[in-house]
Parts: structure tokens; C-alpha cells; sequence
């Protein structure tokens, strides 16, 4: 019925559409009335019968199987409201977050589950984060997979079945990684199914995905790549070079070993002081070609240095001090007085870092700040040292740099500082304050890097709480005294909110 | 009660205000905090010189700031969610100390205004207020008439000439004619004519030509029963009179009906912002914890006003409660109750006695188009890519939820069985998520 009143409606009673007899069983309408409105009251009884008569409709099955119990403690509400704040738009801080992560996954806690979606999310395109994510998630972020596919790699480390065929590279790409780093051998047996098969791109994404994590496993397969005359991309080749050169005594590192020591050489004479001799390799041959080397036509002798510096960014640079037993400092000078001293300087940074080798990053950024030759890679290699050595290097380099410098060079570690970095920093501080008590703190370049420095220090504050950071800072007398002391010259409270950040 | 992120997002719609909040809330800018028992207070460094200072009630998580923003309306302002974000990612740095002047005044004066508003007015003053709403209402109705009869004739109208020819008028259809009901101060039946416009043509629903038929025999129904509004009994005429959007000032209805006393829980809210008329609406879904009556208090606000109380989902208001006269009693407004620090669970049921509930309302008032629903033991069901919730007896109602909702429901939930409060919309049959109630927490879900 409804429907013929519905088409009525649409064409119109003055178009020649009629109003069908309604069921008085039905509907009761008043005696007399229009069409029109006859029309019009049965649609409202329609629409209101559809309001009242819904029904439920019955699920019989059994309900689904609800996410195992948690067996690991859940961090703190307030951690996991730091989590959310450092995930947001507005406050976005991964290096932050990521050590939220470290600090619960230590305390083998997990997160509160309604952290989840967002962390989940947000560890999707940050796959340094994923392994970490994976720990701290729980059974329930793992149980959440089902729902949402992308998420997948938190299952990896689980011996949760692994549908590596029927996955998109993205979600490969993921498990490879985080199944590389625990299980190398059966995410190495992985990608060499389907190695042929992949695009040069995927490729370059594999490497790449396990450039930072080099396992003894890698040779075997990546070493008979490089042996293989299909693989014609030499970018990708010099990828697997660099993965190959990170494992000791690989074949790769026996093959370049002997052209370096051609390249560079300690020579002493009578009455003379030691120095490096550089002799820039011959031209390109097919076994370098293999290995990933490219012809550079740009600079002098016909691109010679091209190889040179690919050669010396590839080879562990420890394997130079142990060979003419020097110090890192010790070779950093003389390279200073060979001709080619910026190439040879630029491509120890890039050897350093990719074998992550901490007296010669110590060596390398103690150089660069003396001279004050300020690049990204200074900031890339502080960053790479650990929290023990980078004290290290803080205790050292505080004896030689003053004022802005040191606390440039407190800022511009991105991790946590140890109770070494922070009482520096709280001392350069304090003579900073004193220094420029007579300047107004937002005129002076000196306190933004005070405010940077200790806005980093604020920054890694969730480890204590804030409240003991402002009183271990009213613990040093010291400062104290110092702050009162500026109070008469600089208004307090904008020195407070300049320290505060 | 433990302040999550999600809940003090959700004191705001402003997205404008909750992003630069977020932006304040690694505590960089905020100085001179502190706690007392059940509020804080900190500073906030803006652009000038002086501090914001800006206080905040942990009982219902109302906020106050002495900036510009708050004072035009902005509530919270982008410094109260700010100080509030950090607060609750590092409560350890809001020290219990003496408040300052400017918070503990704040919080005295809401305290107290509470008690002043329950004051009782005189008899003379109850009758002499009923007599000027009579003289009101009955002026208002004589006026609102003459837009009805234009509009019922404007329905008939289009029976004649068909539907299929109001397509073609798109954007102009029905403005005249809402415009007619407007000036008639008839705005309840104006937003009919509204959500008519919505559906003509409507691209998202391929079956728009059915509920648009529906929709205006609804509407010709409601005005048709309007125009012979007096033979019904007076229960009827006032639920009649809110439908056409009489409005009537809720300091009145507070001042002239009987409070129900209980402990109201706030159990979700949902907002709706129109842009065409600068106005946006909150609709606070509530249950009384003994009376188990559901309650709706709506509020409006025009450009950038505020919102008197915050109504945070899973806060219990103690005290009145008092409903809008007519039949269905749904409505309500707040006549002295204050927000307790203490968790109150509201009753959850069944979906079947959750419906019965729903018929009740109906009876009273054919034209409600949303109802309460809260379901005791729920769970969620995936079927055919479409989400249902369940109760325990196995019936189930199709959700309608944002797809960041519903992973933080099975997050939350993990599956598990779970009370929750949804609202039933009747037109598209399906259940908009409001909050869960776990033993640990109450999840804002809004949308």
C-alpha cells in the first residue's frame, strides 16, 4: 500500500495520479478530507508505524572469543597521557615517545588500552618504534590486528603466525624488519623467496629496512646478490655494501681491505714527522663495479676521488688506528695536512657512523666543535653515541669550550641526559645567569640556548617528577644564591619563564 | 576521578581552542601551579605581559580563564584545556598548596551559586509569572497559526504537483516556507521544514523519495494537531507547544516545576552546530541513579557563548532536576544540582526494556525522533563488515560510530562485555555510541 501512495506522491494528483482506496482496516482517516491529504495522513501513520515497530534482530551464534588476559602490569594513567601528548599534532615528539617506550617496556609494563588506537597508529609509519610498540602493547594491541590489518607488525615478535604471501609490502616490509632483528634466518628465508621477484624499489626497501640492524646472517645471502651479474642497479649495490662491510671479516671487507691501505698510507722519515700519504686509486675496475662503486666524473683526477672517498666511507675506521696504531685525534691531525683533507675528513664522519664507532664519532664532533664547523652531521653524529659515552665526551669537551658553545653543543643532544650532562649544564647555567644578568633574557643569544638547553632537560622531566627537577635545582646553592642574587636586575619571573622554556 | 585526555578533550567542540590547548599542554608556558582537593589552578605566559591565570574544578571539570577568548565565550579556552592536558600527564607537578585568591573564589562562587539558585520564589511571584506566560503563549499562538495554515497548504501543494517536481527546485525548496514558520516563532516546526530540505534528493540515500513521503506526512500531522491544539488536554498542548518551538525560558520552568530529587549522571552528550545560523546545541543525555528516569537537557548558544555547566559523561550531578511540562517528560533543565567527585553508575537493561522504555515516550509524543539506550553487558559484533552492538540476550542494533570510536571501544572493551550508553535514532535506526562504563573508567565516545 504504502508504495502506491509513495508513487502517487511522487507524479502528483494533479498529474493524473490517483490516490489508491486505503484499507479502513488499516488506517482510519477522516470522513471528507482531500486527496491530498488523504495522502499525506497515511504517510505520516507509515512513518510513525516505522518508529514504533522496530525490531531487534536476534544474533544466535555464540559471541565472539573476547582478547586473553594481560598479564604485565599497566603503566602508570599519567605516563600514558604523556604518550598521547607526545603523539599529538600540536606536541609531536617521536624521540620522546620513544623513550616513554623504552622507560615502560624496562619495567615490562604495558599501556593502558585506550592509548592503543593512537599508538598503533602511530608506530605504523615509524618503524624504529615498531619492536618497542610490540613489547608494550600488550595481548590486547596484538588481539586489535584482527580488526585493523596495518597494525600487523606488533605480531611479529610473537610467534603469531606470519601470512607473509598473502601480506602488501608495506606489511612485509614490517614483519621483515621487526622479524630480522629477533630471528634473522627466517626473515632472511623470507625475502629470498620472492627476491627475484621483487621491484628494484621493494629492494631498495629491504635494504634499507635492515641497514641499522646488520646480523652475522646477512653475508650469505646479500655477499652472493652482490656475485650475481642481474642485479644491475649499482645503488642497491652499494646498500648491500654497506650492510656487508658492517659484518667482521666478511668477504666484502677482505676485498676492499688491501685498496684502502693502497690509498693511505703512514709515512715517517729521518727528522721528519709522521703523515698520512694519500694515493688516489686507479680508475674503477669491474670487481669495485660489483661491489657498488660508481664512477664520479665531478672533481679532479677524473673522478679518483669519487673512489677514493666511497672506498674510505665504507672501510671501519678502527681498523686504520689498530693499523698504525694512532688515536683517532692523532689521525684527525694529520689528515689536516694532506691535500685532500675535507674528503678524507667527510668520508671518516660517513664510515664512523655507518659502523657507529664511538671514539672515532667522540674524535670526529670533539674536531668539529673546536673549529666550530657547525654541519648536520655534527648534530646526526651526537646523537648517535650512547647515554655512557656521550658522558664521556661531555666531561672531556667541558674543559675546552666555553659559554655558548657547551650548552650549543648540551642542545643539541636529542636523548635524555645523564646526571653528567645535567650538572654541566646547570653549572654553564649559572655562569651564564651571572654573565648576563645586566642583559634582558630575551636580547641575549645566550639564554635561548639556556632555554633550549634546559627545555630538553623539561623535555625527559616524566622520569622524575617535575616538581624534584626544580628542586634539585634549588638543592645547588649555588644557583640559588645566583638566581636571588640577578633578581634586583632581571625581573624574576621572566628569568623563571625564560628557564622554564 | 582520574581525568583522561579523551574526557577533557571532550569538554570542548572547538577544534580551534583543543589544538591550541594541546599546543599549551607540555606545560612550557604554565607557572604557579597547584592543587587544593577537588580543583587547580595554574598560569598560563600568553603574548603580554601578565599571566593568565586560569582555574579548573576537578568535580565536572569546568574551567575558568581570565583571557580575552573566555570572556567572548571560548569554554574551556585553549589555556584551561592546556593546563588541564598537562595536568593530567604530570599531576605530580600541581603541588597541594594554599590556593591563590582567584581560584578559591571561583570555586566558592560556583559553589554557592548552586545554593542561591535553589532558592524558592514567593507565590505572589509564581502567580504573577504564570499569568504573563499565559498572556505570552496565547499571543504567540495566534501568530504561529497563520504560518501553519500557509505551511499545511504548502504541503498539499506539493501532493499535487508531485514530489519529483520539488527536485527540481534544489537549494530554493522549502526556504519561503521555513522562513513563514520562523516569523511565526514557530521554530520547532521550522527545523521540520529543515530536515525536509536535507532529504529532498538526498545523494547518500538512494531511497530518499520514501523518507522524504514520511517526513512530511510527520510534519503535515504535527502541524494539523497544532492547529487544534486547545481540545487536547493541557499535558498534550505543552508537549505540542515544544515541538512547534515555543520556547520558554528555562529560568521559568525552574522557578514553576517540581524538582526531582536524585543523583544525575551525566551519560554522554552529542553536539550539533549550524552554521547557517551561528548556532550551536549540546543535547546532555542523563539518568537519575534512584528514580532511573532518562533526562535531556538541552542548551543552545549563539555565536561564541558559553555553555554554563560542563556536563562531563560520567559526572553526577546532586540535587533537582526539573522536567519540561507535557506529556513525554523527557526534557529537563538543572535546577540546583552540583557535580559530585565520587563515580555514580547509571541502570543499565535490556535492549527489549530499553525499547519499552523508548514506546513510552513515543505513546506520549509521535514526533521524537531520539531516545536513551542503556544496555547492560553489551558486546560487539562484527557481521558482513557492518558493527552491531548486543545485549546479553542476544539482540542486536546496528552502530553508527567514526572509525576512531570504535577501535577505542574494542580497545577499551577488548571484547569483553561492557556497559554502554548509546542514543537510538529513530529515523535511520541505528544506535550513536555515547560512552562505556568500565570498572576502571568511563570512556567518552562522542561524536
Amino acid at each position: 500500500m504504502f508504495d502506491t501512495l509513495l508513487k502517487t506522491a511522487i507524479i502528483g494528483t494533479a498529474n493524473g495520479a490517483q490516490v489508491p482506496e486505503i484499507d479502513s482496516n488499516e488506517i482510519i482517516l477522516p470522513e471528507n478530507i482531500s486527496s491530498e491529504e488523504k495522502l499525506l495522513l497515511a504517510a505520516a501513520f507509515y512513518g510513525l508505524q516505522q518508529k514504533a515497530s522496530y525490531q531487534a534482530a536476534k544474533y544466535e551464534a555464540d559471541f565472539p572469543a573476547a582478547c586473553p588476559d594481560e598479564t604485565d602490569v599497566y603503566a602508570p594513567l599519567s605516563v600514558c597521557e604523556l604518550i598521547l601528548r607526545c603523539m599529538s599534532k600540536e606536541q609531536e615528539d617521536s624521540i620522546v615517545v620513544q623513550e616513554i617506550l623504552q622507560k615502560i617496556a624496562s619495567k615490562k609494563w604495558i599501556v593502558l588500552p585506550h592509548v592503543l588506537p593512537q599508538l598503533l597508529e602511530y608506530g605504523q609509519n615509524r618503524t624504529h618504534l615498531q619492536a618497542l610498540i610490540s613489547q608494550v602493547c600488550g595481548e590486547r594491541g596484538r588481539w586489535l590486528v584482527r580488526y585493523n590489518n596495518i597494525w600487523k607488525y606488533v605480531t611479529v615478535q610473537h610467534n603469531i603466525t606470519i601470512d607473509w604471501d598473502t601480506s602488501t609490502h608495506e606489511e612485509r616490509l614490517a614483519i621483515f624488519r621487526v622479524l630480522h632483528k629477533n630471528k634473522p634466518s627466517e626473515a632472511l628465508a623470507l625475502l629470498q623467496q620472492d627476491w627475484g621477484k621483487e621491484s628494484l624499489k621493494n629492494k631498495k626497501d629491504f635494504v634499507n629496512a635492515i641497514i641499522e640492524q646488520t646480523q652475522l646472517e646477512d653475508e650469505a645471502m646479500f655477499e652472493a646478490i652482490l656475485q650475481q651479474e642481474k642485479e644491475s642497479d649499482a645503488d642497491l649495490r652499494r646498500k648491500i655494501a654497506e650492510i656487508l662491510v658492517q659484518i667482521p671479516d666478511s668477504a666484502l671487507l677482505k676485498r676492499i681491505e688491501n685498496p684502502v691501505f693502497e690509498c693511505i698510507k703512514l709515512k715517517s722519515g729521518f727528522l721528519t714527522l709522521e703523515k698520512l700519504q694519500i694515493t688516489l686509486p686507479t680508475n674503477l675496475d669491474v670487481s669495485l663495479k660489483k661491489d657498488g662503486f660508481q664512477q664520479v666524473k665531478a672533481g679532479y683526477e677524473n673522478g679518483k676521488q669519487g673512489i677514493f672517498a666511497q672506498l674510505i666511507s665504507l672501510f671501519p675506521p678502527h681498523l686504520l688506528t689498530e693499523k698504525f696504531k694512532k688515536t683517532p685525534e692523532e689521525l684527525l691531525i694529520m689528515a689536516e695536512k694532506t691535500q685532500i683533507s675535507d674528503i678524507l675528513v667527510s668520508s671518516w664522519e660517513k664510515a664512523a657512523m655507518l659502523h657507529k664507532d664511538a671514539d672515532w664519532l667522540s674524535a670526529l664532533i670533539t674536531t668539529k666543535m673546536e673549529r666550530k664547523i657547525i654541519t648536520p652531521e655534527l648534530k646526526k653524529m651526537q646523537n648517535m653515541l650512547s647515554s655512557e659515552n656521550y658522558s664521556k665526551l661531555t666531561e672531556k669537551i667541558a674543559k675546552k669550550l666555553k659559554d655558548r658553545q657547551l650548552l650549543f653543543f648540551l642542545a643539541n643532544r636529542e636523548h635524555i641526559w645523564s646526571e653528567t650532562e645535567t650538572n654541566i649544564a646547570l653549572a654553564e647555567m649559572q655562569h651564564a645567569v651571572r654573565k648576563y644578568a645586566n642583559t634582558r633574557p630575551w636580547e641575549c643569544n645566550e639564554f635561548k640556548d639556556i632555554a633550549k638547553t634546559i627545555s630538553i632537560y623539561v623535555k625527559a622531566a616524566w622520569l622524575k617528577p617535575f616538581s624534584d627537577i626544580l628542586h634539585q635545582m634549588s638543592v645547588n646553592k649555588e644557583w640559588e644564591k645566583e638566581l636571588k642574587s640577578c633578581t634586583n636586575r632581571i625581573d624574576l619571573r621572566i628569568q623563571i619563564a625564560v628557564i622554564l622554556g | 576521578m582520574n581525568w583522561t585526555s579523551q574526557q577533557i578533550l571532550s569538554l570542548s567542540s572547538d577544534t580551534g581552542s583543543i589544538s591550541a590547548g594541546k599546543g599549551l599542554s607540555n606545560g612550557k608556558k604554565l607557572y604557579h601551579l597547584g592543587k587544593a582537593e577537588d580543583y587547580l589552578w595554574g598560569e598560563c605566559q600568553g603574548s603580554g605581559a601578565e599571566m593568565y591565570q586560569i582555574s579548573i574544578d576537578l568535580t565536572d571539570g569546568a574551567t575558568k580563564c581570565n583571557c580575552m577568548a573566555y570572556k567572548r565565550g571560548k569554554v574551556p579556552c585553549k589555556h584551561g584545556i592546556g593546563l588541564f592536558l598537562y595536568y593530567a600527564s604530570a599531576p605530580d607537578s600541581f603541588a597541594t598548596t594554599d590556593a591563590p585568591a582567584y581560584a578559591s573564589e571561583w570555586v566558592n562562587k560556583r559553589r554557592n551559586k548552586a545554593e542561591t539558585a535553589a532558592k524558592p520564589k514567593t507565590e505572589e511571584e509564581l502567580a504573577k509569572a504564570a499569568k504573563q506566560k499565559e498572556k505570552t503563549q496565547n499571543k504567540r499562538l495566534s501568530v504561529a497559526q497563520e504560518g501553519i495554515s500557509e505551511a499545511i497548504t504548502w504541503l498539499q501543494d506539493i501532493m499535487r504537483t508531485g514530489i519529483a517536481q520539488q527536485e527540481q527546485l534544489q537549494g530554493s525548496f522549502g526556504n519561503a516556507q521555513k522562513g513563514w514558520l520562523e516569523n511565526a516563532k514557530a521554530s520547532g516546526f521550522a527545523n521540520m521544514v529543515r530536515d525536509l530540505q536535507d532529504k529532498l534528493g538526498e545523494p547518500s540515500n538512494p531511497n530518499w523519495a520514501n523518507a522524504f513521503f514520511k517526513k512530511m506526512g510527520e510534519l503535515y500531522f504535527a502541524l494539523r494537531t497544532f492547529q487544534q491544539v486547545e481540545v487536547f488536554p493541557p499535558e498534550f498542548q505543552q508537549e505540542m507547544k515544544a515541538l512547534a518551538g515555543f520556547s520558554v525560558k528555562t529560568e521559568d520552568i525552574i522557578a514553576t516545576e517540581k524538582g526531582v530529587q536524585d543523583d544525575w549522571i551525566v551519560v554522554g552528550r552529542t553536539f550539533v552546530e549550524d552554521d547557517e545560523r551561528n548556532l550551536k546545541t549540546r543535547f546532555i543525555w542523563i539518568q537519575g541513579k534512584n528514580t532511573a528516569k532518562k533526562a535531556l537537557i538541552i542548551e543552545t548558544a549563539f555565536g561564541g557563548a558559553n555553555y554554563k555547566e560542563a556536563y562531563t559523561v560520567g559526572v553526577a550531578y546532586k540535587g533537582e532536576l526539573v522536567f519540561y511540562p507535557g506529556t513525554s517528560l523527557q526534557r529537563a533543565a538543572n535546577k540546583n544540582a552540583k557535580p559530585q567527585s565520587q563515580r555514580t553508575n547509571p541502570t543499565f537493561s535490556t535492549i527489549e526494556e530499553n525499547f519499552q522504555d523508548f514506546a513510552t515516550l513515543l505513546t506520549a509524543n509521535p514526533w521524537l525522533n531520539k531516545g536513551l539506550f542503556l544496555l547492560k553487558q553489551a558486546q560487539l559484533l562484527q557481521i558482513a563488515k557492518k558493527w552491531y552492538v548486543a545485549d546479553q540476550n542476544g539482540e542486536m542494533l546496528p552502530i553508527k560510530t567514526q572509525t576512531d570510536a570504535l577501535y577505542t571501544l574494542l580497545a577499551v572493551t577488548g571484547n569483553r562485555p561492557f556497559d554502554f550508553a548509546g542514543e537510538w535514532n529513530v529515523e535511520n535506526n541505528v544506535i550513536i555510541p555515547l560512552s562505556i562504563w568500565t570498572e576502571n573508567a568511563v570512556i567518552p565516545l562522542e561524536n
